[in-house]
């Protein structure tokens, strides 16, 4: 059964330089070695078996696929949408052009383009993510096949041995 | 010079919402005009804060500042690239995005996406500023030139106003339990499964009158489940209490009501918890990584990986011996002063004048 034999082999940092560090941990250490004796704790493989099974697997998917790991950025930034800012290069008049057509922007816009716009956003960013999860299934599905074909080919060299 | 902040999102109750707030009050009393803007602004928010598509044009003045404070990816950061005024990044630190990955795609990929804006972000920032050193560690990392970044921590001001639930208190705390506390989203970078697991063993061997109290957003349903699995399959579903976001008063009420603060998490670029729980008098055990050594400083315990049985014994010490609790919670009360609200303040008065006259 392994023990804490000495501090260095502890996971705890007391930086605090008015607690006795060495203290705490040798009391901690006697208290192990007596709960331990007790069968106290539970086994640590069964705090690791409770988790393990758990945890979505996920040794087969990176993102590694430069290409079209690029091109869902540049979607996700064009998916944004923003409403269109006037300006007007006439002379004199020009500032009430663009105040007439703000005015109108305002309202229109507030009320009627906007929402359309977030609407719109929102349904990018969702078309963008299941993409995004298309390819993460790509790349499990590519890694399988690699393994499956290296285990085909290492029982394909067995049986020509044989 | 007017002064724009452009956020995600503005919330009650949500920690860079607290610091845009603080930020903006101290930037009007010093004279500068200021607007707020964001994408999603809580109802609460809404007399205060702007919709971010209306600063577009308002950053087009060259005598401008616009602060932008990225904590997750929103494609506003654009408006940051466009400004043409002088531009503070406060980078508020985003997970790496393996620890999302085969829970959340969605999550994992604006994570992706947010660490690639951020080499674009630092790339035109006059300045960037990061709310832990940890964090301006990162800006550097990402390519921000080391001259034009500096360490802003958040402003914490606001601590302790809201008062605890008596009621509750009284009923959290009236059984004699021991409380355990941890208080964040419910997401697998911040190791709740560890923390369970660290938990059952201190429960079931060392004290089984102890309950777990995990505050935060459980806004991530596979893993959610998974938890919940895990506590039965470990004997504490009825031991682990899953309380979901809460009021800043009940949030007060926990604190109150807690003898340990443990931290199992894997990242934190601040962690204002850390804090909150060194201001309201709870000892901290927290795991040794990413920026919280630099937050709790010599206070705390800290622990490197997961040895159970010591880190469980250690949790017990804390909570049992007087001496030791005592003597810990005095050296938080002192690292608190780090984070001194006149000190936050005279730093951004430094960095606004920096950014100011250049």
């Amino acid at each position: 059964m392994k023990t804490i034999e000495n501090t260095s082999q502890t996971p705890l940092e007391i930086r605090d330089p008015s607690l006795d560090s060495a203290d705490i941990l040798r009391r901690i250490e006697s208290q192990i070695s007596r709960r331990r004796a007790e069968i106290k704790y539970p086994a640590a493989d069964e705090l690791q078996a409770a988790w393990l099974p758990l945890v979505p697997d996920t040794t087969s998917v990176r993102i590694d696929d430069d290409y079209i790991f690029q091109l869902l950025k540049e979607l996700t930034v064009d998916s944004y949408l923003q409403e269109v800012r006037f300006s007007s290069s006439v002379p004199m008049v020009g500032w009430l052009i663009v105040a007439i057509r703000r005015a109108w922007n305002w309202m229109s816009t507030r009320w009627y383009v906007l929402p359309a716009l977030k609407q719109q956003t929102r349904y990018n960013e969702q078309v963008i993510i299941s993409m995004y999860r298309l390819l993460q299934s790509n790349l499990a599905l590519q890694q399988q096949m690699d393994e499956l074909r290296q285990q085909l080919s290492k029982l394909e060299n067995a049986s020509g041995s044989e | 010079m007017r002064v724009f902040q452009l956020t995600n999102g503005m919330m009650a109750g949500d920690a860079v919402s607290n610091h845009v707030l603080e930020i903006d009050a101290r930037l009007r009393r010093w004279g500068y005009n200021t607007d707020i803007f964001a994408e999603y602004i809580a109802p609460e928010m809404e007399t205060r804060v702007r919709p971010d598509t209306e600063c577009a044009d308002l950053l087009k003045d060259p005598n401008s500042l616009l602060i932008y404070h990225l904590s997750i990816y929103n494609p506003n950061y654009r408006y940051f690239l466009q400004a043409r005024g002088k531009r503070i990044l406060v980078y508020h630190n985003i997970t790496p995005a393996h620890f999302f990955h085969g829970w959340d795609a969605r999550l994992e990929m604006q994570c992706v996406l947010g660490r690639e804006a951020l080499k674009e972000l630092v790339a035109v920032a006059d300045l960037s500023l990061g709310d832990s050193e940890y964090n301006r560690q990162e800006l550097v990392q990402a390519g921000a030139p080391l001259e034009k970044t500096g360490v802003l921590p958040i402003f914490l001001s606001d601590f302790g106003a809201q008062p605890a639930d008596a009621a509750q208190l009284r009923q959290l705390t009236q059984k004699n339990t021991t409380n355990w506390l941890t208080v964040g989203r419910v997401v697998p970078s911040k190791g709740i499964h560890d923390l369970i697991r660290l938990f059952s063993v201190y429960q079931r061997a060392i004290n089984a009158d102890a309950i777990l109290y995990i505050v935060g957003s459980t806004g991530m349903p596979a893993y959610t489940d998974a938890l919940f699995k895990l506590t039965q399959s470990l004997g504490v579903s009825d031991r682990v209490v899953f309380t979901g976001r809460v009021s800043d008063t009940l949030l007060t009420t926990y604190y109150r009501a807690a003898d340990l603060y443990v931290i199992a998490s894997y990242h934190e670029g601040f962690c204002v918890p850390a804090v909150e729980s060194m201001y309201f008098g709870v000892p901290v055990l927290s795991r040794k990584t990413t920026a919280l050594p630099e937050t709790l400083g010599d206070a705390g315990i800290l622990f490197t990986h997961l040895g159970y049985e010591p880190v469980a014994e250690m949790a017990h010490l804390l909570v049992s011996d007087s001496e030791i609790r005592d003597r810990v919670i005095k050296k938080q009360k002192e690292q608190l002063q780090t984070f001194n609200s006149a000190r936050v303040e005279n730093k951004l008065r430094q960095f606004i004048d920096w950014v100011d006259v250049r």
